[in-house]
């Protein structure tokens, strides 16, 4: 059997990717709910860009950035951090990439959240602290659910950008997706087969869970 | 929700104990143009067994490895399919020392089918032939010489539209191997690999069109001794003869 370790790396990345995106996601989706400016539009923007930037553009930024042979990559290699080839160099790059897959569905969810829900809580002496963890989290725990299983699952299949930034180094950077494509390029189909087949599995209980989530909200309505 | 939370933590470390990193264990890495992918990949088995040390294998174009080798890769070793790429790193002052030949590689034009002569020439302008596999110019010898031997028998201007260019020469093997081509220019030293042996056929290329094949070691801090092991190693007398059985000549 071929070695397990891609696949382990993958689902570490994505769940780490979700957990450190769901807490920087939530104060900047609750920030944009509120904020009301001409320039929203611009950080909105912003914020959606990775969706439609190809992953050789993020990749090709980011090695870039973090390459020894500039600046900025100097300044940290001096420090003893090195960025490109490295897992956290992927994980930086999975939070770019997957930033608005867990921004998008909580900044929406927070908008909708009926303002008197917070009025009502207030009223019952509640702090804004209090409310937004007794209240208004749990009315959006779905959404919080479908960010979460989003950016899980859009990390899982990330490769332009892990390939660019990542180098392919066993138990490092070669995740899955890019496990299956060296055994291509080795030949060695049935490797291949191995690591997609469970990427396959993966993806249709990730696109069944979300369609159950979906029926649930729609029936909790 | 508590007993979800605690199965969700505890999944959670369970994914994550079992993949510590490795950065503490004596390994190392070569980095290996595609075209020697199968040669490298037994002379660091063997090397493995001598030494009972861990030796990874990374493949691509040369050109690509160069460029993650002057981003900071963490590689020990580097075999390029020809001797720019050594030199180039050479020069940025990013190797232990100069370039060293350790083989010349022949390149092949490859077909799986019976009915195209590989000998002519002639043939490949033929428009039963729709396409012909090369590695891409830009980042892979074995591309390079592709494009000069085509211009050079003049058959490259008939040829041109036809040409569909791989990343590195893995995927020219990949196209010729599956059909979706009907020729490709890949290396003598992955069509003789046992491997793919017998598969198809091919032609080699002449001397003039050989590539001298260049390895480095990289300025880095891990294991200098068993780097310069290794090279001894593909250099010395068992490590040619691998060469050879591959495909290579030593010249």
């Amino acid at each position: 059997m071929p070695d397990l370790s891609p696949i382990l790396l993958s689902l570490k990345l994505a769940l780490l990717t979700s957990f450190v995106l769901l807490v920087i996601g939530l104060p900047i989706a609750y920030a944009l709910s509120i904020w009301k400016s001409k320039a929203k539009i611009f950080v909105e923007s912003l914020v959606s860009l990775p969706i439609i930037l190809p992953p050789t553009v993020i990749g090709f930024y980011l090695l870039i950035l973090f390459s020894p042979e500039n600046l900025f990559g100097e300044t940290l290699a001096n420090f003893g951090i090195h960025i490109p080839f490295t897992f956290s160099g992927i994980l930086i790059a999975s939070l770019v990439y997957s930033f608005p897959f867990m921004v998008q569905p909580l900044q929406k969810a927070f908008e909708q959240i009926p303002q008197h829900y917070w009025n009502i809580s207030y009223t019952l002496g509640k702090s804004k602290f209090e409310t937004l963890i007794k209240v208004v989290l749990p009315n959006m725990k779905h959404a919080i659910l479908t960010g979460f299983i989003l950016t899980f699952a859009h990390t899982m299949g990330e490769f332009g950008v892990i390939l660019m930034i990542g180098g392919n180094i066993p138990g490092e950077t070669k995740v899955a997706s890019l496990a299956i494509y060296s055994d291509l390029e080795a030949l060695d189909y049935s490797a291949a087969h191995f690591y997609s087949i469970i990427l396959l599995t993966i993806s249709i209980l990730i696109i069944f869970m979300v369609n159950l989530l979906n029926k649930d909200k729609k029936a909790d309505a | 929700m508590i007993k979800k939370i605690t199965l969700f933590i505890a999944l959670f470390g369970m994914v994550f104990t079992s993949c510590k990193p490795t950065n503490n264990i004596d390994k190392l890495t070569i980095a290996t143009a595609a075209s020697a992918q199968f040669a490298l990949k037994k002379l660091a088995i063997n090397f493995s067994k001598k030494h009972n040390i861990k030796v990874d294998v990374i493949l691509g174009s040369s050109g690509k490895l160069t460029t993650q080798i002057i981003n900071g890769a963490p590689y020990d070793l580097f075999f390029s399919a020809d001797m720019y790429y050594p030199k180039m790193l050479f020069n940025k002052e990013k190797t232990e020392k100069k370039p060293i030949t350790y083989a010349y590689g022949a390149p092949v034009i490859w077909t799986m089918r019976k009915d195209i002569a590989i000998d002519s020439l002639v043939q490949l302008k033929d428009p039963s032939i729709k396409h012909l596999a090369i590695a891409n110019p830009r980042n892979a010898p074995y591309g390079r010489k592709a494009i000069r031997y085509l211009k050079q028998k003049n058959v490259y201007m008939s040829v041109e539209h036809k040409l569909v260019y791989g990343e590195s020469i893995s995927q020219v093997n990949e196209y010729v191997l599956n059909k979706t081509v009907e020729v490709g220019v890949t290396a003598k030293s992955i069509v003789s690999s046992p491997k793919l042996k017998g598969k198809g056929f091919f032609k080699e290329l002449d001397k003039e069109y050989w590539v001298k094949q260049g390895a480095v070691i990289i300025k880095n801090k891990n294991l200098p001794e068993m780097k310069k092991q290794f090279l001894e190693y593909v250099l010395s007398e068992e490590g040619k003869e691998i060469l050879v059985n591959y495909g290579y000549s030593i010249i």
